[in-house]
């Protein structure tokens, strides 16, 4: 019951933003269990198949996609879960398939300089800043993934990570400022049923 | 037992609508056990049950919370416990303050009694990832734990140990009487021996 709801849901979303908003493209068997927010002027791309869900056990918290400026982009691929992430894009923000991503902070930009103006800092440029995340990488709950990072697939990002540097592929990483504790061995071909199940 | 009646006697009559709150959190929290009562049989919460702010507890697991527990708000943040299998088990003693806490749980977690808790997360599962095993969550007696900090799996913490804020735990052994801090959490640092180093400065 609840599928179908979310389905529903999912469906007036995708027909509400193809008649109202041009510069947000959705794909086909969105799902939505709670609310999602898309904000500004940029491009957002999101995939098939995709699932927007809240904090498990928390029902305040909801997904936000923000951009900053008409040249932003966020691209989520297909079979991606989002569990009250938070994204916001000042260039380019990319998000591989079969991702799940909890509760998490990702911004591609520090929003201010360290001046006491405290203005928007004009010497970032998009190939310094850009986030790119690859395949079925796992982000855990109350971790930030900072600007410039660009994670290998396989990943797991630890609950309470701070990410600032890229990691390589299959590294498991935790922290502040998050370090490499071991690497996964290859996933077994058994392995990719459990991904697809709820969390 | 005397003495304790006739100090309540004595704040009753000296200001009578101090303790209403304490008894409007005490008629939530009876209310919150005939819920759970009948509408899931795994859940039992013990009498009395102090609520001040909103409970939630999901999923098939089973969840056990002793007498005398109180859920205080944090951050406007109340008790929210969520299991993933039937298999799970959560176990919460006697005379806990739970305010803000949020509990995922797959396998096993054991609080102990009278454990403080601010805004944290306690979770015996890193993801759903299967490569990475799921071990049980302990914590024993009269454990402080700090806002903004994350129990992972694999934590075991002593009687009487404090948890800094904002600090993870992950596959860590905490000692009694002992200070765990940072992120991640290396080593504890005995409290007894951070008293002494007070004391000579």
């Amino acid at each position: 019951m609840k599928e179908y709801i979310a389905c529903l849901r999912g469906k007036l979303f995708s027909i509400k933003c193809r008649l109202f908003r041009k510069r947000v493209i959705i794909g086909n068997g969105l799902r939505m269990h709670t609310r999602l927010d898309i904000r500004g002027a940029g491009m957002v791309l999101i995939g098939r198949d995709c699932v927007i869900d809240g904090a498990c056990g928390d029902s305040h918290q909801f997904v936000t996609l923000y951009t900053l400026n008409p040249h932003a982009t966020i691209t989520i691929g297909n079979h991606v879960r989002l569990c009250a992430a938070r994204i916001s894009s000042r260039f380019s923000v990319n998000i591989g398939n079969n991702a799940i991503i909890e509760e998490s902070g990702i911004a591609d930009t520090d929003f201010h300089t360290l001046e006491k103006s405290r203005e928007l800092p004009s010497d970032e440029r998009i190939e310094d800043c850009q986030i790119m995340i690859g395949d079925r990488v796992l982000i855990g709950p109350r971790s930030i993934i900072t600007k410039g990072v660009s994670i290998g697939s396989d990943v797991v990002v630890g609950p309470g990570a701070i990410v600032i540097r890229s990691l390589p592929a299959r590294a498991f990483a935790l922290g502040n400022p998050a370090k490499i504790v071991k690497i996964i061995q290859a996933v077994e071909p058994g392995n990719e049923k459990c991904r697809s199940e709820n969390i | 037992m005397k003495k304790i009646i006739k100090k309540a006697l004595e704040l009753c009559l000296h200001s009578p609508f101090a303790r209403l709150s304490l008894l409007v959190a005490f008629l939530r929290g009876s209310l919150n056990i005939f819920y759970y009562m009948f509408s899931n049989r795994r859940i039992t919460i013990r009498f009395p049950f102090f609520v001040y702010e909103k409970v939630r507890i999901k999923g098939p697991g089973k969840v056990f919370i002793d007498k005398f527990c109180s859920v205080y708000p944090n951050a406007f943040d109340g008790l929210s416990i969520t299991t993933f299998a039937s298999s799970a088990e959560v176990r919460i003693g006697q005379r806990c303050n739970l305010g803000g806490l949020t509990v995922r749980c797959l396998y096993r977690i054991e609080i102990g009694d009278e454990t403080m808790t601010a805004n944290c997360l306690i979770q015996d599962k890193l993801t759903i990832h299967t490569q990475i095993p799921v071990q049980p969550v302990n914590i024993g007696r009269n454990v402080w734990i700090g806002a903004q900090s994350c129990l992972l799996s694999g934590t075991t913490v002593g009687n009487d140990a404090v948890i800094a804020a904002g600090s993870v735990c992950f596959e860590v052994n905490i000692g009694d009487y002992c200070l765990g801090a940072g992120n991640p959490v290396v080593r504890a640092l005995p409290i007894g021996r951070i008293l002494s180093l007070k004391d000579i400065n």
